[in-house]
């Protein structure tokens, strides 16, 4: 027989390493119909039959966030079998608030108090079959990241289902309350399921829309019950809600007393207080991150002698592509009888494309991991924090900075991020803007440029990284402006979880699994648009005849590429080549990097054992590279991303405006860099006039008066309300 | 009674009230922010705050934080 | 004819092994693009940065 587990808790308790821990890789992932939440499901490790639901991370059951209406729904309505709800036992308090709520579904609950580990350590003892008693349920412990106690309890939930008893309702509410709900629950018996009665009972008191909507009571029953909640208003003299709030904490506070003993004074600093004090220091916490930011790309891509990244990406460049295979490759081919076109498309295509990207799989892989590492102890939370007072200035929330954060891995779930921003504009924005971060796969072009024009230096990739932040806050201050977006960014509430020392385990599979992403992509997508484009530029008509050309310049690449060209003229790189780089950048980022890996005879190039990329440096100035540079970093993104970016705003018009937007603005930017660099070395021209007046209207964009500041506006739209 | 944006950074102060009758209030409530509950300013921002309530961290942005009165 | 065969065989096996890779690339990007998987990984667990956006 099925039986289902719903697994609920707080966010940060550790639910998802329960989920992964019970089921293992039988999951399957999806979305919650109709709301882009994402609903995991899978099951239990060594038990067939029964099903671990995964639910959104919640504080409470009330109808205020898309998780909560998620979750809430799936409970009342599907009624799982039993609940497994995960506690932190580091902030019980907190945490037994929506077990409060859960325990009145009238479905069978377990407890499972997580990071036991963490609570001994801070010399905090909970009994928990005192809990138990109090709380009218079984209480299991747990620690999740250190693998005890997940399966247990499991197991006791599973027992829990198939008693088929939910615990006795402990006394919650006191006095007038208890009087008003009991009276509801009189009302509405017979209409609502017996078991969740008292549920819907104290969600009726508390005047819930979502519940309201869903119980359907006529006019007379409605007005009865309303006198009810009236009359405890006014005894008590405050409103349902926080009458209800107010009382739970006030029972969970008796229960925490009688089964828990603290041992640390309860508002003394910990150590991650101590160090957010001078992480998010007023003056420090700026500059601690552009520190932080430097260190992590040089370390990964700079030049010095503790970038361990490039050196690896060197040795990879000239030792194993230039030397080993190429080399060898080719002349193996040639020995052993194949037609030179092969040869040429294997070495020259092949090879030469997808061995361009792979040569940069070390500086990845350093980048991935050092950023995993931020990610795992904690501070990425605490940027959010810092940067949020910057972007508020200019109208946004520091919650759009999250999606910012992960896209430095990979924008299409950066984009996904942009879910968690309830304020529709806010969001719209969000998703228009996260592009401009430098993604894994444009770090690539970073790396090339760096290497072939700038010497390998570090500050290459932290400029890309913070022109991109620019970027986002330019464009935040200028569409604020606009009528589409104005209006006031919605406030910013965030958890912050503890630092801790970053579990190696998270780290390592974190970074393998972008790096092996990276690779898979080489493998597939890079390597079939090499050889598309190594046919295109081997290939063309000399004197009216079509065969197979020497110099790919007069290929039929070159002259498709020719015809396009001429667009990014203003911007300096007009070349047929910067072109065609430039377009295959749109299926992948990387393929920047692999075309200019076929077209400048990457392998020819490594065979000599000459400088890898010097025919590159050859067609490239400093200024316009970084031109090049800009344009690709802050242009649309890949296909990938435009398909996440269409189903993020869900509306085919809001994609070509964020398409559109992005491309234009890369454009001008891309020209005014190139236009006023050109300026400093003497030139002026028709170009320099342009690039001016772009600039100056900017400028007039970044500082013209807001004229919605202060007009009143309706209400921004909730995204719970528009699904 | 003042609101908690003017607390010192380090100082643990008792909430009093939380002022509008919305969502968002009532979202500051299941975190932890109710009435009588002691909370601990960790640290301070330009008015944006990182707190200490129920032991749990919360960041708050000024606009939220002055809402709620000490 | 197998005189031709005989010749080119190196390169017939060879462009055949090219195909073949081709043929299994583009097999698994319209696999990957029908099960909504994107190239840098759809779900948000493909993302170390999930803590971020999908607090556990």
């Amino acid at each position: 027989m099925r039986i289902t587990i719903a697994l609920a808790g707080n966010p940060n308790s550790g639910k998802t390493t329960l989920f992964n821990d019970l089921t293992g890789s039988s999951q399957y992932v999806g979305n919650w119909p109709g709301v882009t939440v994402e609903k995991k499901e899978g099951r239990l490790k060594g038990h067939k039959d029964v099903v671990i639901q995964d639910l959104p991370g919640i504080y409470s059951l009330s109808p205020y966030t898309l998780e909560e209406v998620v979750a809430r729904s799936y409970l009342v309505k599907e009624r799982p079998d039993a609940i497994l709800n995960i506690v932190d036992g580091t902030n019980i308090e907190r945490n037994l608030y929506l077990t409060t709520q859960l325990i009145e579904l009238g479905i069978p609950v377990v407890v499972a108090i997580n990071m036991m580990d963490l609570v001994r350590k801070n010399g905090d003892k909970i009994d928990i079959v005192k809990l138990g008693q109090e709380l009218g349920c079984q209480v299991v412990e747990m620690s999740a990241l250190k693998g005890q106690g997940s399966m247990e309890a499991a197991k006791a939930a599973v027992a829990a289902a198939q008693e088929k008893k939910a615990g006795e309702h402990p006394h919650v509410f006191t006095g007038s309350v208890e009087h008003a709900i009991a009276h509801i629950e009189e009302s509405i018996s017979g209409k609502v399921d017996d078991a969740s009665l008292r549920w819907h009972a104290i969600k009726l008191f508390e005047r819930d829309e979502k519940e309201l909507e869903e119980v359907q009571l006529d006019p007379a029953l409605k007005a009865h019950i309303e006198a009810h909640i009236a009359d405890c208003e006014k005894e008590l003299d405050d409103d349902a809600e926080s009458i209800i709030t107010n009382q739970r904490y006030a029972y969970i506070s008796r229960v925490v007393e009688r089964s828990v003993r603290k041992k640390a004074a309860k508002h003394a600093l910990t150590v991650s207080d101590k160090i957010d004090r001078i992480v998010t220091n007023r003056i420090l916490a700026l500059p601690i991150f552009v520190v932080v930011m430097w260190a992590v790309y040089t370390i990964a891509m700079g030049g010095t002698p503790v970038s361990i990244g490039t050196m690896a990406t060197d040795w990879t460049n000239d030792v194993l592509v230039g030397e080993w295979i190429c080399g060898n490759l080719g002349a193996w081919m040639e020995s052993i009888g194949c037609a030179p076109w092969l040869t040429g498309l294997v070495v020259d295509g092949i090879v030469a494309g997808v061995g361009a990207v792979i040569g940069f799989v070390p500086q990845m892989l350093v980048l991935f991991f050092l950023l995993s590492i931020l990610e795992d102890v904690g501070y990425m939370a605490r940027i959010a924090f810092i940067m949020d007072r910057i972007f508020r200035r200019f109208g946004l929330s520091g919650k759009s900075f999250i999606p910012m954060l992960v896209a430095t891995g990979c924008g299409v779930p950066g984009i996904m991020a942009s879910r968690t921003i309830e304020n529709d504009r806010d969001r719209k924005m969000t998703i228009m803007t996260t592009g401009f971060i430098p993604c894994g796969a444009k770090m690539p072009i970073i790396g090339l440029f760096a290497g072939a024009l700038f010497g390998g230096s570090g500050w290459i990739a932290t400029s890309a990284y913070f022109i991109g932040v620019a970027a986002v806050i330019v464009s935040g201050i200028i569409l604020k402006k606009t009528k589409l977006f104005a209006g006031d960014p919605a406030p910013f509430v965030m958890e912050l979880p503890a630092y801790h020392i970053p579990s190696a385990k998270n780290v390592l599979h974190a970074t393998w699994e972008r790096g092996w992403s990276f690779i898979k992509r080489a493998g597939t997508v890079i390597l079939a648009s090499s050889v598309v484009l190594w046919f295109l530029q081997g290939f063309g008509f000399v004197d009216g005849v079509f065969g197979m050309v020497e110099d790919n310049n007069t290929s039929l690449l070159a002259s498709i590429g020719n015809v396009v060209a001429p667009i990014f003229a203003p911007l300096g790189f007009g070349t047929w080549q910067g072109a065609v780089a430039t377009f295959t950048g749109l299926i992948a980022k990387e393929n920047v990097v692999s075309t200019f890996g076929v077209l400048y005879g990457f392998a020819e190039v490594a065979e000599d054992g000459a400088e890898i990329w010097s025919l590159l440096a050859g067609d490239f100035t400093a200024l316009t590279a970084y031109s090049f540079m800009i344009f690709n970093l802050l242009c649309a993104p890949c296909f990938a991303a435009m398909g996440a970016i269409k189903r993020e705003m869900n509306n085919a018009k809001w994609t070509w405006i964020a398409i559109g937007y992005m491309c234009g603005f890369a454009y001008v930017v891309a020209m005014i860099v190139y236009q006023l660099g050109m300026l400093f070395s003497g030139h002026f021209g028709v170009g320099t006039v342009v690039a001016l007046l772009l600039l100056a209207g900017l400028i007039y964009l970044l500082l013209r008066k807001n004229k919605y500041q202060d007009a009143p506006l309706k209400a921004p739209a909730r995204s719970v309300a528009a699904r | 009674m003042m609101p908690l944006t003017m607390a010192q950074p380090g100082e643990t102060v008792v909430i009093r009230k939380i002022t509008g009758k919305d969502e968002v209030r009532q979202h500051l409530a299941e975190l932890g922010f109710v009435v009588e509950e002691p909370v601990t300013v960790v640290s301070a921002i330009a008015g944006n705050l990182i707190l200490k309530v129920k032991d749990s961290r919360i960041a708050l942005d000024k606009e939220m934080a002055c809402r709620i009165m000490i | 004819m197998l005189a031709y065969l005989a010749q080119n065989l190196p390169t017939l096996i060879g462009a055949a092994i090219v195909l073949a890779v081709l043929a299994l690339v583009t097999v698994k990007m319209v696999r990957d693009h029908r099960a909504h998987k994107g190239g840098c990984g759809c779900g948000c667990d493909g993302c170390p940065n999930a803590g971020a956006c999908h607090p556990k």
